[in-house]
């Protein structure tokens, strides 16, 4: 394309690591925000209570790569659902993955492939693979 | 009585200083049929110099344990942390645990409840009676404690930030019954300052936290005799990644921050001091947790002796809950998380805790089927009731290992504190996000650890079984909990006599503006059928609202 997505290309990826709704477990989107920097990678950390219209704002205006959830309350099937409409409405369905971190089930996991999600990181997810398995989503949509 | 001891000098005395407390305990064999000793101590002309760090126990500095005959007197208090979907569900549950041999209830109330909405309110909506019991005004606690011995057990109200506003619905509903504050026996978690540390159930500003904490401490001391209303908290942090250094010393300087307040208030120490109790977590290694129970007692001994001056020897014992299972739970072959919180029971057992929560084996998947609940139950159960942990105080005392790891433990926890100070006391190591950076940088660390196969976990890391995750029988979430109670709301609202609950709620704020004691208000407030969010929100109108510091 244009000259503009030869600067995209370029500059580092960046995503942003959210927490939604009520959830004060942080203690894995923290982790997960330190392993993906140490790869490299720009990370945005939103802290607690976030709304899925303040979390895709935000990935709208940083002009973020991906879009990380982490839930640890099981409302995740709700939460992520929220984004994605919210993404939608928006109009940016499609143009900014969503993944999703926490205790989710096989199941679960299935379910939120087939609403939209792109992938799904349970818990004990290696550290050292998170960084390339972002980076591959990315490559997808550049 | 067991059998007189052996040793000379000191024992003696101790058994003659506490003769009355040592009179009841239960007789307890050894494998080879003779009477057990209460107490196991060398004899006073080889170790004199022993007794002068540790002491023995039921005596400062309370190393050995608060009581003289610890469990050979009483067992701890067996609880399991319990609630979920709504006030009869709930109720149900606790019947259930009570029949099996539960001490009292302690109560878990959901995410909405714990940060101060409403069931009705949007945010709250994916979470009503999820993680706990949702609640929303005086009602709710009626049926929740309809037809339980309310009297006659230990009630513990887990309700963090929303602590004040808690116990203010709580006693609203009991006084419907005719029970009074004075007829209560139970503890609360009011320590606010925890909340903005780690667990993210923050509301206002900490000063207004500390503040109703105050309120709190003030509102107990006078009207609630057989009540600890501060639990001083260090699992939450753990939860979120701490070290036990970083857990007992975290949780120490809050508590310094709310005794701090309470004296420049002019709350008597020894009244506030001697109702005060703490909560620490319980990993696998368990002769250490068991060391750092030890050492944080001597500490805390020794702090409100000689910072505080109390003059009470009581005021200086501290007692311990223990919470055992949470984040070091493994979602791979659950039923192994059995053994990990028989280990974590242990390490509380031998530390000589006072009370303890330990959560299902299920914990990392859901809250606690009847049937993880129940084993949760028995493992405590099983260790105090059939094995040898319990048979003398303090068995460890004198263990070169643990008198070491005491030590150590406890002048790492102590330099913890002191940077803590150095930095302005906890609030400013809040507010700038230095707890929390410093806790987040353990949990990384910790992460990579685990991962690395530095710190075994068998069937994760070590011996790999599973590699995915099971599909448990988990707690089945109540889908209709939150209609019910909205409907609930809507009634109430149109029920109620509104001039008088907006009067109530005026007063509440006025009060707020002010210096007065806030709980009375609360009451107030709780009576005239206000809910939960209205209290919240009035207070917060006044107080504001805290902003997370960047990581």
């Amino acid at each position: 394309m244009s000259f503009a997505s030869e600067t995209t290309e370029n500059r580092p990826v960046r995503v942003i690591v959210a927490k939604l709704g009520l959830d004060g477990h942080d203690r894995g989107a923290k982790v997960v925000a330190h392993a993906l920097r140490d790869a490299g990678i720009e990370v945005i950390y939103t802290g607690l209570r976030n709304t899925a219209r303040d979390v895709v704002a935000t990935a709208l205006d940083e002009d973020v790569d991906v879009i990380g959830l982490s839930v640890l309350s099981g409302a995740h099937l709700a939460l992520a659902q929220q984004v994605l409409e919210e993404l939608e409405a928006r109009g940016a369905l499609g143009e900014i993955p969503v993944v999703i971190g926490g205790t989710i089930s096989a199941g679960d996991a299935a379910l939120l492939r087939e609403m939209g999600v792109s992938d799904v990181f349970g818990v004990r997810f290696p550290l050292d693979q998170l960084a390339p398995r972002v980076q591959a989503l990315v490559k997808q949509e550049r | 009585m067991a059998a007189t001891p052996a040793a000379d000098g000191e024992l003696p005395d101790w058994r003659d200083r506490h003769a009355k407390k040592l009179a009841g305990v239960t007789d307890r064999h050894s494998l080879v049929g003779e009477d057990l000793d209460v107490l196991y101590a060398p004899a006073d002309d080889d170790h004199p110099s022993s007794y002068d760090t540790i002491g023995l126990p039921g005596e400062y500095p309370y190393t050995r344990g608060v009581y003289p005959g610890m469990y050979r007197d009483r067992l701890w208090q067996m609880r399991l942390y319990s609630g979920f979907g709504d006030a009869e569900s709930t109720n149900a549950r606790w019947r259930f645990l009570i029949e099996h041999g539960n001490n009292g209830v302690s109560a878990a109330f959901d995410l909405p409840t714990q940060v101060g909405l409403d069931s009705d309110s949007p945010e709250a909506v994916p979470e009503v009676g999820r993680v706990g019991v949702a609640v929303d005004c005086v009602r709710d606690f009626e049926r929740m404690f309809a037809g339980l011995p309310v009297q006659e057990m230990g009630i513990s109200l887990n309700a963090h930030s929303t602590a004040p506003f808690i116990l203010a619905l709580f006693l609203a509903a009991m006084e419907r019954r005719n029970v009074t504050p004075a007829m209560i026996t139970g503890s609360m978690t009011t320590d606010v300052l925890k909340d903005y540390v780690a667990r993210g159930t923050w509301i206002y500003p900490p000063a207004h936290g500390i503040r109703m904490v105050g309120d709190i401490l003030e509102f107990c001391s006078s009207e609630m005799p057989r009540f600890y209303p501060l639990v001083i908290r260090g699992p939450d942090m753990r939860d979120a990644g701490a070290s036990p250094i970083q857990e007992v010393a975290y949780a120490f300087a809050n508590a310094i921050t709310y005794l701090d307040y309470a004296q420049a208030r002019g709350l008597d120490i020894d009244i506030i001091a001697s109702r005060l109790s703490a909560q620490f977590y319980y990993y696998g290694d368990f002769l250490q947790e068991a060391a750092k129970t030890r050492a944080a007692r001597r500490l805390w001994a020794h702090l409100i002796r000689t910072r505080y001056g109390a003059k009470n020897e009581a005021s200086s014992l501290l007692r311990v809950t223990a919470s055992v299972g949470g984040t070091h739970f493994q979602v791979h072959e659950p039923e192994t998380n059995i053994i990990r919180g028989t280990l974590g029971c242990l390490g509380a057992v031998l530390g000589g805790c006072q009370g303890m929560l330990l959560a299902g084996y299920d914990e990392a998947f859901d809250i606690p089927t009847e049937d993880t609940a129940r084993i949760a139950l028995r493992t405590q159960q099983i260790v105090g009731y059939e094995s040898d942990a319990t048979a003398v105080a303090d068995p460890l005392g004198g263990s070169w290992f643990v008198e070491q790891m005491t030590d150590e433990i406890e002048l790492l926890v102590r330099e913890k504190m002191e940077e803590i100070e150095r930095l302005g006391g906890s609030v400013t190591a809040i507010e700038s996000g230095y707890m929390q950076r410093e806790i987040a940088s353990n949990a990384y660390r910790q992460e990579r650890q685990e991962q690395s196969g530095e710190k075994p976990i068998v069937g994760v890391n070590l011996f790999q079984g599973q590699t995915t995750p099971p599909d448990l029988v988990v707690h089945a979430p109540d889908a209709g909990v939150g209609e019910r109670q909205r409907s609930q709301l809507q009634a109430l609202r149109s029920e109620r006599d509104e001039a008088e609950t907006s009067a109530r709620l005026n007063a509440l704020r006025s009060a707020a503006q002010g210096t007065d004691n806030l709980i009375p208000f609360m009451i107030g407030c709780a009576h005239a059928d206000a809910t939960l969010g209205e209290m919240v929100d009035v207070l917060r109108d006044v107080f504001g609202e805290f902003t997370e510091p960047p990581l």
